[in-house]
């Protein structure tokens, strides 16, 4: 798990980033209870009234539910919808700057391309 | 218990030390009290505390004024950053006679915390060292379970990991008690994270109110070369520039900072702590609007 | 209001406590040192423990506002609800030293009789005022007197607290004014000697009514005083 925040964005929506990126990595598995409101305000020493706020948006896009009583858990299938999502976020995450600094550095797109071929992913 | 403040001045012979200070305060949030040295936090918090009146102007908590009002001072304890317990008592004589004093005192959470920074009840209160002053000072608080708690930066001489800790406690207490908590700190960075709202004072008055989000939402950092920044800031608020070489770095206050032209242009953009919000909107430039 | 008052009653007895045991220890001491050199040298000794149980008795009614008052303030006490139980926790302080002197005294007595001391004599402030007392009467006076004296010396000790040690100056003075000036020295004295020319019923009676009424005009100086202290 992510050990502390930065501040250039807002906390909740670190929050929502770190339990996501849990979810994707398999730390919280599909119908699995995921730590508490208080628990994370604690991990991070944040206002629980923030934290709330990053799960809470996560309910909303039903990635959590919520089992009265007993706590958050993660839908079946929300997985999936988050990599839907994060391929989509590539996109304008990573190959809009990119592009845009090769263009910066007089790059071009065959250049590019060719350098895509060079790096290799260990 | 809601706080409500009502064009509340305060003065001290002709020394006024807070000017105008309306203000409402929800109940069970935890509130950052932030202002540099000599802004009036000390006084505003032992007046909304009812241990001193008010010269002119309204403090309501729960709809009734603080001021020898047995039945709200039951239920608001403000710890001070020192000088709280009389030097020639105990430990132990001092939980106890807080405890009469607090209803909803408790006992278990006072030996959790006397555990927990590791006092010595038989102690007297001249015999503590500083930090050890303090976390009997956090222990009183924490373990009163008064709907308001007051802290005017308990952590002298406690060191980074006890701080670290008394945070952590604060929270635990908050989960298990809701309740409001005000906290006045220098140490802004490391606690920010952990106020709902935040209050910032400068010279007697209150300048702003907002939650801890917006707060930083409304502020932003943003460097470039001199003349195109020169040239963006104008009819912008800024409320902090810096000049290096060709570079200049402005902060800007209040606008929207996911503008397009922003997120696009070659500019530096970055967002700014609450501490260093503290200090540029307190710093001699007029205020904010 | 119950809480209150155990709250600021506990924090008094606290103070008190301390105070007492120190002084009684060093009283008892002082009496004991004295008996037994007495008993040895032929030299005549006189003892009023009643004497120093007053000058003690100022002396802690004239620092416990200044010791306890802000603290019981910052924990939430009202000013009220403090003047009160300080009035209350005095008048039982005055009964309980009286007492105490009382039971120290009769002992010291009986000690003396049976080793027949006869040069060691043991007074209480009453020995000088009434014909033959009986120890209920120096049981009262010394309650009243000790109550008054408290009374009088925390009124001081607030006035100190309020307006800081120019204060307390400007009032002993005045104070002073009064006993000097014959205008004012007359009736002053004419006031004490008529005290104690009526019933010891009335003079204690109008001592402690005095007493209550110093107590009283306390709230004057403390209702609005900080509890951070200025002096």
């Amino acid at each position: 798990m992510k050990q502390s925040l930065d501040h250039q964005r807002p906390i909740f929506q670190q929050i929502k980033e770190t339990i996501e990126e849990n979810i994707l990595n398999d730390a919280f598995p599909e119908e699995e209870r995921v730590p508490s409101t208080n628990e994370f305000a604690k991990m991070y020493r944040i206002n629980p009234a923030t934290a709330a706020k990053g799960i809470n948006q996560l309910v909303d896009h039903g990635i959590l539910y919520k089992k009265r009583g007993i706590g958050m858990f993660v839908c079946a299938g929300a997985k999936e919808v988050l990599l839907t999502q994060r391929k989509e976020e590539f996109y304008n995450r990573f190959i809009v700057p990119l592009k845009k600094e090769a263009q910066h550095l007089g790059i071009t797109v065959n250049e590019l391309k060719e350098l895509l071929d060079k790096g290799e992913i260990k | 218990m809601n706080i409500e403040a009502q064009l509340l001045n305060k003065c001290y012979g002709s020394k006024q030390v807070l000017k105008d200070i309306s203000l409402t305060l929800a109940q069970n949030k935890i509130y950052g009290l932030l202002g540099r040295n000599g802004a009036g936090k000390t006084t505003l918090m032992q007046i909304v505390a009812g241990h001193i009146p008010v010269t002119t102007g309204e403090v309501k908590v729960g709809n009734q004024s603080p001021f020898e009002n047995r039945s709200v001072l039951q239920n608001i304890c403000l710890i001070n950053e020192s000088g709280n317990f009389k030097k020639t008592l105990k430990v132990k004589d001092v939980l106890k006679i807080a405890s009469l004093f607090y209803p909803y005192w408790s006992e278990e959470a006072a030996e959790r915390l006397m555990e927990e920074f590791d006092l010595d009840c038989n102690m007297k209160v001249k015999a503590l060292s500083k930090g050890m002053e303090s976390a009997l000072g956090i222990i009183v608080g924490l373990s009163s379970r008064t709907s308001i708690t007051i802290f005017d930066e308990p952590y002298i001489g406690l060191d980074a990991a006890m701080r670290a800790r008394f945070y952590e406690l604060l929270l635990d207490e908050y989960e298990e008690y809701p309740r409001t908590f005000i906290i006045s700190t220098h140490l802004i960075d490391e606690v920010s994270n952990l106020f709902e709202e935040v209050l910032i004072m400068q010279k007697g008055k209150l300048i702003l109110q907002d939650t801890a989000e917006n707060l930083q939402q409304r502020c932003v950092s943003v460097k470039g070369p001199k003349s195109q920044i020169e040239e963006y800031e104008k009819g912008k608020q800024v409320i902090h520039e810096q000049v290096f070489g060709g570079e200049k770095k402005i902060v800007l206050f209040n606008e929207d900072i996911y503008a397009e032209e922003l997120v696009d242009s070659s500019f530096h953009v970055e967002a700014v702590h609450v501490q260093d919000i503290m200090i540029y909107l307190t710093a001699n430039r007029g205020g904010v609007a | 209001m119950k809480g209150q008052f155990a709250a600021i009653s506990y924090s008094l007895y606290v103070e008190l406590k301390y105070l007492m045991i120190r002084f009684w220890t060093i009283l008892l001491a002082f009496v004991v040192v004295d008996i037994l050199v007495f008993s040895q040298v032929n030299e005549h000794l006189l003892l009023v423990t009643s004497m120093p149980q007053y000058i003690f008795s100022g002396i802690v009614s004239f620092i416990i506002i200044r010791k306890s008052f802000s603290f019981c303030l910052k924990l939430g006490a009202t000013r009220k609800a403090y003047l009160l139980t300080m009035t209350c926790v005095f008048a039982l302080f005055a009964i309980v030293m009286s007492l105490i002197n009382v039971v120290i005294m009769s002992i010291s007595i009986k000690v003396i009789n049976s080793f027949n001391l006869m040069n060691v004599q043991l007074y209480y402030a009453g020995d000088f005022i009434f014909h033959d007392p009986t120890v209920a009467v120096h049981f009262l006076t010394d309650a009243v007197f000790i109550f008054f004296i408290t009374a009088a010396s925390c009124l001081l000790g607030s006035i100190v607290y309020k307006f800081g040690q120019t204060g307390g100056m400007i009032t002993g003075a005045v104070l002073i004014l009064l006993f000097t000036i014959p205008v004012t020295k007359e009736p002053v004295i004419h006031f004490i000697k008529s005290l104690s020319n009526g019933s010891l019923l009335l003079t204690f009676g109008t001592m402690v009514i005095v007493s209550f009424l110093f107590f009283l005009i306390n709230w004057l100086f403390l209702k609005k005083a900080s509890p951070v202290h200025q002096a």
